[in-house]
Order: C-alpha cells, then structure tokens, then sequence
C-alpha cells in the first residue's frame, strides 16, 4: 500500500487477508486506531481543510505494516473510514457535526471492536473503561467513574435472608434501583419480594403474590425475597452460546453488556427467575444517575442485553455491604465473605437451620434462608 | 410477630406510674464516650490480609466519619470484638435516597425523632422528681413498652442523672451503651446481635466492624417496626406474579 493516497474498500480487503494468514503473535495487541489523549478535552481534529491537521487525511500507513490481530486491524481500518467521511462532512461548510460528535462516533467504532471483557489485556481493559466514561461524558453529559476491581482471591460471597425479620417494606427494592441504574421505563427491578400466606410452605413461590400493594407487614403474612442466587453451578452460564456470561473467582456470575447477544437462552435456564433482559435502552434520569459504576455491574446497558443481580460488584468488592442490605430497615440481610470463619454470614450457616430454594436442581445457590 | 419479641427495655422518661426509690447505691461515674478514629491499616477481623497490597479491600469510606465505641462486655463472632454506633444527631437517616453515594451517611432513625431534647441537663439539673407528672415537655413518647412490662421510668432511667440509664444493679449507664440495658430481658436477641444476625451492621461487610444501637432501629418506648406502605413493586404478568 502506498502512502499519502485514499484508503479503498480493496485496500482493506487486501490488508485483511493477509493478516489472516499470518501466525498468531505472542505479543498483546496495538493500541486501536487514533484516540484523543489528556481525557479526549480537545477535538480531535482542528484546523480546516488541506491544513495537515484536518482528519480528513488518512492515518499514518505506517501504522498498517505493524502487526497486529485480525479485530485491531478491522477497528483500525473501519475506524479510520469513520473518521475520514466525519471529517469530510465537517469539513463542508453545511455540517453541524460538532468536535464532540465526532469523537463520540470514533469512540463508539473502537467500542464495537473491542473484545471479550475476559479476554483483554489489563490495558485494553483500562482503556475501555476510559472510552466508555468519555462516552458517557460526550453523550449523556454526566461524569461517571467506571471501576474495574477484580476479584479478591481469598473472598467468597455469601448472602442469608432472615424470613422471620422481613416486613416487606421493599426499601432494598428501592436501594438497588437507584444503586443498579435500573431502567425507570419498564420499572425493572431486580429483587421480588413475595408476601406469603401463613402456613404456606416456605420454598412455595408459585402461591406467593410479589405485586403486593398495601399496608405491611399484613395480618399473617410474611415474606421472603429472591433475587440472583449467585449459583455455585450456575445453569445459565452453561447455556450461554456466546460466553458472555461467567462466574467471577469470588462467586459472582456477570455478564459482559458488550458481548451479550440477547438470545435469553439464560433466562430460560434459571430457575430463579433472576435474570431481566432490556427492550430498550435503560431510561435513567441524569440526576439519578449512580456515577459510582463497575464495568460488569451497573454501567450503562444498552438494548437487547441481559443483566442481572450481581451483589452489587462496585460496592461489595471494595468492601461496602450491597445496597438492598444496607438499606433494609428490619436488618433480615445478613452479607459476607464465606471463607472468612469469623464472618457474619459463616455464623448464621454454623448456628441457624438454613435452607436454599429448589435445592434438587443442584445449582448450589450461595443465598440462604433462615429464621430467627 | 418478631417485633414484639425483639423489643427492647429502655423505659419512657414520661412518667408512667413512677417508682418513687431511687437506686440505692450510688451509681458510678460512666466512662467518657468518644468516637474511635480508625488507624490505617488496622483490621482487627482480617489481620492476615496486610494493607496496602494489591489485593487489599478497601475500608468502607463512610466510616472515617462514624462515631462508635466498642461494645462493652459482648463480642461477635470468632470472639472478636466489635464497635456500636453513637448517637449523632444532624446525621441523615439510613434511608435516605442517597443510597449509593459515596458520601452516604446513616444512623439513627430514632435520634432526631425522639432524642431531640437530649442532652436532658438542658433542662433537668440534679434529681428529677419522677413522682412529679412532667409529661408535657415529653409528649412524643409513647409508652406502649413500659405498659407491655409494667415497668416505670426510674426502671430504666436514673433519677438524679437522666442523662444515664440504670441497669438493675444501679449502676449508670450512656444512651449509647443502651444494649447493656436492653440485654438484661432481651438476651436472646442480645447474642443474636453481637453475633451479627440481629440488627445490622453499617457500611461494610469487612474490616471494623460497627453495628447499629438497639435504639438505632426500635424507639425504645414503642419498640415494634411500624406498618406503612410499601414501595411499589414489579408489574408482573398474570396473577401471583409469574416470571418477569
């Protein structure tokens, strides 16, 4: 390929095939296409038309006889051709594509190239998290901070649920909404508390009502929540086509927003019922907005993606008590690390008759019920 | 219902059928309360994980600013011991909408309910006549518990140091060691909250660990958890809310 002339779609088709058959390299991938440094304040181009500057110029050929893997080089080539029709509308005297809109656009070609959370290299990872919080920034205009802690190798989690302390006020309910960025369009909720009538059996959700709407706790009824169980043998991660869901090191399955197809093939798989799947994109007011995110729990979901219950990853893992059991005013949430003898949650399975929901199925649920 | 069981034995400061013998003994002067500033890298739960690593959990940031003490002759579980939550008043309640925030503050829903009038030396000096019916000025109690127990107010409170609670050998007690008085009937619930099960525990599951006062959650004249509407729950196809 010659430098300084237009890239074709030819060009690209060349350059991919012969990438395709070169051996695979040991070395981590190059960075990906053009990106705006110090935080992407500045446009990415300035400067008009013909001055060197202007973005409609193609990059640097040089940067196409580097090595480089299959996805960088489609991100790197398709992004180039983002930035080159952006930077020519922009640069015709009718456009209103703002500096912003174009970084947006680039920042979104490099997002839709990137590859699976469990996949990448600790940089690729920072620097997703750095475009998507710029994206947020350019798109939505809020400043979230997008956390990537991993899993601390000596924590367990593990939650108990004390039937008998529950009143049913769904102050957690409330708690994760705000916490989780739940959509407010569709009122997702993540946690179901089921009134039961007394004498039913515990473990009977099927006769429980979880639309309740009135005074509680009511004459004779109580209570009892699920939400997602954490599973030790998770039977939605085994469906899974695409491997966009996993269990993290400390007990938490996750899904990768990113790599979700929205085939719902794990929602039919859990038997809890724990999984919510967005129709749309999440509607969440910018003033409730929850910057404090983790980049596999409550960032921003887009449509056509499952999420789920995740023990609030962002807090949990740097130590904080998940929201529904902070804010549960009757303290029934009992939450801790099950490898630590001393926790909470350990003296509750040592001292309590505890059980778990359709324990036949053998998916091994890290959510226990007791009571007092 | 569970509420009833879990209440608690602080006595109303209205007079409810006052005792007229005040403690016989001269009750000792309690210690000083303070809030306990945390040191770095301190953990008394988790000493085997060292500060400062990569794989560090970090402390729950709320609690640099929580006044607590260590409780006094409890510990929770493993035999650890544990720290309880002053009252602060001007704190926000745990229900506040900021839940997620970094800078979420909690304890205490009853402190600016029910201790609005504390410190009592505002207006008691010396020995209250608790024989005299004051009542007025403490119209916001309601003494549902002392007429459960047919307790009186210098059950629990002591005459000549309202301030101060009275265990049953005479000796005084602050507000903010109440569950030493409320373990004298309740012990059950008592051992249940040392070990972490009943009641909670604030900001984090690891590190200090700080846990909320009896009186944090029960007004200890009216202990049991009040009936209210509920946040609205998931619109749910078909009847007994089938899968979402």
């Amino acid at each position: 390929m010659k430098p300084g002339r237009e890239l074709t779609f030819d060009d690209m088709l060349e350059y991919v095939g012969r990438e395709a058959t070169r051996p695979p390299e040991d070395e981590p991938p190059l960075p990906m296409g053009p990106y705006p440094e110090g935080g992407g304040d500045a446009p990415p181009t300035d400067g008009g038309c013909g001055s060197g500057s202007c973005g409609c110029r193609t990059p640097d050929p040089s940067l196409l006889d580097k090595k480089m893997d299959r996805r960088g080089a489609l991100s790197m080539l398709f992004g180039a051709a983002a930035v080159g029709s952006q930077a020519l509308s922009a640069c015709s005297p009718t456009s209103l594509a703002s500096a912003e809109e174009r970084e947006a656009k680039l920042l979104e070609w490099e997002e839709y190239f990137k590859g699976n959370c469990r996949l990448m290299s600790e940089e690729d990872r920072e620097r997703t998290i750095e475009r998507l919080e710029r994206l947020a920034k350019l798109k939505d205009g809020v400043d979230v901070r997008i956390d990537g802690t991993q899993a601390h190798p000596e924590v367990v989690y593990g939650y108990a649920f004390n039937i008998s302390k529950c009143k049913g006020y769904r102050n957690c309910v409330e708690a994760c909404i705000q916490e989780n960025n739940l959509d407010r369009a569709t009122s997702a909720q993540y946690i179901r508390i089921f009134e039961m009538d007394g004498g039913t059996s515990m473990d009977d959700l099927d006769h429980g009502d979880a639309s309740y709407h009135h005074e509680v706790p009511a004459e004779g009824a109580f209570y009892i929540g699920t939400q997602c169980f954490q599973c030790a043998n998770p039977p939605c991660v085994e469906v899974c086509p695409v491997g966009a869901t996993w269990q993290e090191p400390d007990g938490i399955t996750v899904v990768d927003y990113d790599w979700c197809i929205g085939c719902r093939y794990c929602m039919a798989a859990c038997p809890y019922w724990a999984r919510r799947f967005n129709w749309g994109e999440p509607e969440v007011p910018a003033r409730e907005l929850n910057p404090n995110q983790h980049y596999l729990g409550n960032r921003a979901r887009k449509s056509g993606v499952v999420e789920k219950c995740t023990f609030c990853i962002q807090r949990s893992r740097k130590g904080k008590l998940p929201a529904c059991a902070e804010a549960c005013p009757t303290g029934a949430r009992v939450f801790g690390n099950l490898l630590d003898p001393d926790s909470e949650i350990r003296w509750v399975l040592e001292n309590k008759q505890v059980f778990r929901l359709k324990e036949d199925l053998h998916t091994e649920p890290r959510f226990w019920y007791f009571l007092d | 219902m569970s509420v009833f069981r879990s209440g608690l034995l602080l006595l109303p400061l209205i007079l409810w059928g006052c005792g007229d013998n005040p403690p016989e003994t001269a009750p000792a002067q309690p210690a000083e309360i303070r809030g306990v500033v945390p040191e770095a890298g301190d953990d008394p739960v988790r000493p085997d994980i060292a500060p400062g690593t990569v794989h560090a959990i970090e402390e729950a940031p709320g609690l640099a600013s929580l006044a607590a003490d260590t409780a006094r002759g409890w510990t929770g579980p493993g035999g650890h011991p544990f720290e309880v939550t002053l009252r602060t008043p001007g704190r926000r309640g745990h229900l506040s909408n900021r839940i997620g925030m970094e800078t979420f503050d909690l304890t205490a829903r009853v402190t600016n309910r029910t201790l609005t009038q504390y410190p009592c030396t505002s207006c008691h000096e010396g020995l209250v006549d608790m024989a005299d019916r004051v009542a007025d000025a403490h119209r916001n109690i309601q003494p549902v518990h002392p007429a459960r127990t047919g307790a009186t107010c210098a059950t629990c409170h002591l005459p000549d140091s309202v301030q101060y609670l009275r265990l049953t050998d005479g000796q005084a007690v602050s507000m903010d060691h109440a569950y030493q008085l409320c373990a004298e009937c309740h012990q059950g619930e008592t051992r249940s909250w040392a070990a972490g099960v009943h009641g909670k525990r604030v900001e984090g599951w690891h590190g200090r660990r700080v846990i909320m006062n009896c009186a944090d959650c029960h007004d200890p004249h009216r202990p049991a958890l009040e009936s209210r509407i509920p946040y609205p729950g998931p619109v749910l196809p078909g009847p007994g809310g089938g899968p979402p």
